[in-house]
């Protein structure tokens, strides 16, 4: 095997931290943030969609849940709400994570699902927002994911 | 990994040019404002990797931030072209990946096909930029190999991989060898781990 050849390339990100001009990191942080806002209704909106699809496709009565067309919609509750909600994020991260089990062939209860879905419209309906009952929220969905069988 | 900055330091990324690609048009305008806010002027957004590898054939981006998760494997694709057969100095342009759904599978990926970091959500202003000033005061060095192009992985230097001989040139073999010098005694083993009261 050939061995590795070394560099060490002059970025010119490297002349951007450190100096006198520009603006603090906690300037820069807080600015950004407030940036981030403007999106935030708009964000919620297409997340309130997915979840009400997600809740739709989990409450069916007849036929096995399609777990392809639940994590589909998981992913876009990631993908959003990790822009700006931690707990709704985890939480459909957990769904992801056991859509993945069924997927791979794992039985993974119809139960264990609707769980999940409840439990990110319940924490979708608190505003997404960082609380010692979310976390317990989030925390109890790992522990299913853990248990599913 | 923590990435540790102090809210005061002084950062400055007017001049700097980020190219954004994420083909969900509402991250790829919250990604947007972010940068806005952190004093990017210069924000390039594309919702596909090919309009991003044209840019970054056509002129020099200071950091490229992707979302791993792009259809067709697409940004895993991309990151092969960039960090492989880009010439030089496009092939060192620093990258961080983002992940959403983040399978472990997906993050050894991500980790092996060069990025400079692998952010999984959620994430906010805060890690995003911990990131970028990250990337701005390392120096790590990038390597080119057959098997793995990009910063290197190594953060600190544990040795070889277990079971190897090393695949770089200053990678020392495991037999340690006869000693060169006498022991040294207990007193000298003290004085360089003891801190001693001197007069100055």
């Amino acid at each position: 095997m050939k061995p590795m050849t070394r560099v060490f390339p002059r970025l010119r990100l490297h002349s951007a931290v450190g100096g006198n001009r520009g603006v603090t990191v906690e300037q820069a942080i807080g600015q950004a943030t407030k940036e981030m806002t403007v999106h935030r209704d708009a964000t919620f909106s297409m997340i309130g969609l997915a979840v009400e699809q997600l809740r739709k496709l989990s409450g069916e009565a007849e036929g096995d849940i399609s777990t392809a067309e639940v994590l589909t919609l998981a992913e876009v509750v990631v993908d959003l709400a990790g822009l700006y909600s931690a707990p709704l994020c985890r939480a459909a991260q957990s769904l992801c994570a056991l859509c993945d089990k069924a997927n791979a062939g794992e039985h993974v209860s119809r139960a264990a699902i609707q769980v999940h879905t409840e439990a990110i419209h319940l924490l979708y309906t608190m505003g997404g927002t960082e609380s010692p009952t979310a976390s317990a929220i989030v925390e109890g969905l790992r522990s299913v994911v853990v248990k599913a069988r | 990994m923590k990435a540790h900055i102090a809210p005061t330091l002084k950062i400055n990324l007017e001049n700097s040019v980020v190219l954004l690609v994420d083909d969900s048009r509402m991250s790829l305008d919250i990604l947007n404002s972010a940068f806005m806010g952190f004093g990017v002027r210069e924000r390039l957004r594309f919702d596909n990797t090919d309009e991003a590898k044209r840019v970054l054939l056509s002129r020099t981006i200071d950091l490229m931030v992707i979302e791993a998760g792009l259809a067709d494997d697409s940004a895993f694709k991309l990151m092969h072209w960039l960090r492989h057969e880009a010439a030089a100095p496009t092939c060192y342009t620093p990258v961080v990946m983002i992940v959403g759904h983040a399978k472990q599978s997906t993050v050894m990926r991500a980790r092996e096909c060069g990025v400079n970091f692998v952010v999984a959500k959620p994430i906010s202003a805060g890690t995003l930029l911990s990131r970028v000033v990250w990337i701005a005061r390392e120096h790590r060095a990038f390597l080119k190999g057959e098997n793995y192009a990009g910063p290197d992985r190594r953060f600190h230097n544990l040795g070889v991989p277990g079971g190897t001989e090393g695949r770089r040139a200053e990678d020392l073999g495991v037999e340690v060898g006869q000693a060169t010098d006498p022991n040294m005694s207990q007193n000298e083993v003290d004085k360089m781990m003891k801190p001693m009261r001197v007069d100055l």
